[in-house]
């Protein structure tokens, strides 16, 4: 190891170690685990380590600076001497040692890259929901880097909306250059990199990345109908734990038997648990079977509306800003809300339970 | 390490110094300047040192201004050669097991 990099390691670690101690500082439980004195013996061993790196630190960086101005001393004198005399400089390298390493450097970026591009990543499925009879549905993600192999007609899109067609050729030019790296084309290659259509697009691997996403059910893609795709939504925002659910009319584009097997039971759960649950229906079975604690009904009036409120346990709905009679719930229920018979039927039961 | 071969081939058209490598020889011509032909060589160099680390010793009995200049020439590439070796190991870029 160079005595450059020496001191670029011994750096880096002290700074590693002052991380460290301001972190135990910053930890109280860690303190609190290992006890006071356990705790005060390893901060001073690791004062002692620091003060000792600081020691390190300082001669080695004498003597990588000692000798780099020795070098640039003489540097100097050869210039100078050379300056005073009128004789071209004697070479103090053949410039192979440069070369080299910039070529190295060349190479170790390049190989860098292309192990990025051809890095795999594992297909993603997510559960979105259970569609009965035809399996559970999930949303499969795949993720993959633009090697240029890809072919121009696949469904891959672009994650960060760069062009396609560039981010293709930009792939596929790093192996060529790879190729030529310890060739006089080397910058031949780089200036036609350069000079491909919007390359400048693509910043990093991230712009190189390509995703598909599709649902698939048993293994097999899957394209989801309307009514299925409301019912994906609405379940999977009723899963996720809130504390208040505003629900517009969630029968719209399911049918009876999806609301009841569950639907119904998410909301209940929900309301058991005690969270806020309000729902705009026009379902007999969410309206009932999910056993509102309160029922707000707004009933159009010559020219004006009046909201009633109520419960199935009193049977009533009351308007409490006009003075009009109370409406009776059942009723205003049955003819209002669609859902048939069956839950009004069971409203019954419910409730003679309750 | 292997040692390998250098000579210097003095002719009227002009003056090279030749790094033989195995079944290879790579000329760097001493009497005109031309830095496209020296990258070359340097290119080839890298690449044979990829294979393993050598050094080259000057094989030339006239002790005259080129000997002179083709072995300071040769003890510092052979320094510089030991220097990059040591980076392409470092970095991983040896194909071969150094012996």
């Amino acid at each position: 190891m160079g005595l450059a990099a020496r001191v670029k390691e011994i750096n880096d670690f002290k700074k590693k170690l002052i991380e460290f101690r301001k972190y135990l500082n910053s930890t109280p439980l860690f303190k609190e685990l290992i006890e006071n004195e356990l705790f005060d013996i390893l901060l001073e061993t690791l004062d002692k380590v620091r003060d000792k790196i600081e020691n390190g630190f300082e001669r080695e960086f004498i003597k990588s600076n000692a000798i780099r101005l020795f070098n640039q001393l003489i540097a100097i004198f050869v210039t100078e001497i050379s300056r005073k005399t009128g004789q071209p400089e004697k070479p103090t390298t053949t410039g192979f040692l440069n070369y080299a390493r910039n070529r190295i450097e060349i190479e170790i970026s390049l190989n860098k890259i292309i192990k990025s591009i051809n890095h795999k990543f594992n297909p993603k499925a997510e559960f979105v929901g259970d569609l009965g009879k035809k399996g559970k549905l999930f949303c499969k993600t795949i993720l993959v880097i633009e090697d240029g192999k890809i072919p121009r007609d696949s469904e891959l899109k672009t994650v960060t909306g760069v062009n396609k067609t560039p981010q293709r050729e930009v792939a596929k030019k790093f192996e060529s250059i790879l190729k030529d790296v310890y060739s006089q084309n080397l910058f031949e290659q780089i200036s036609e990199l350069n000079s491909i259509e919007n390359s400048s697009t693509i910043s990093s691997i991230e712009d190189l990345l390509l995703f598909k996403r599709f649902f698939e059910v048993n293994f097999v893609p899957y394209k989801p109908s309307n009514g299925e795709s409301a019912m994906i939504l609405l379940h999977q925002e009723l899963s996720e734990s809130k504390d208040i659910y505003l629900i517009d009319e969630p029968e719209k584009s399911l049918g009876n038997d999806y609301i009841n097997d569950f639907i119904v039971p998410l909301l209940k759960k929900h309301a058991y648990s005690g969270k806020r649950v309000v729902i705009a229906t026009h379902d007999a079975n969410i309206a009932v079977r999910t056993l509102p604690y309160k029922s707000i009904y707004r009933a159009h009036a010559m020219n004006c509306y009046h909201t009633y409120m109520g419960n199935p346990f009193s049977n009533s709905l009351v308007c409490r800003t006009e003075d009009v009679d109370n409406l009776d719930w059942k009723e205003t229920s049955m003819r209002t809300l669609e859902g048939g018979k069956e839950a009004f039927g069971e409203r019954g039961k419910i409730y003679a339970e309750l | 390490m292997l040692n390998y071969n250098a000579t210097i081939k003095r002719e009227d058209s002009a003056v090279n110094l030749i790094l033989t490598t195995g079944t290879n020889n790579y000329y760097i011509c001493l009497t005109d300047d031309n830095p496209s032909e020296i990258k070359n060589v340097f290119n080839d160099l890298i690449i044979e040192l990829k294979n393993g680390k050598f050094s080259f010793s000057l094989s030339d009995e006239t002790q005259d201004l080129y000997f002179h200049i083709c072995d300071e020439y040769i003890k510092q590439l052979n320094a510089e050669i030991a220097d990059i070796f040591s980076q392409l190991k470092k970095y991983d870029l040896v194909e071969k097991v150094e012996n």
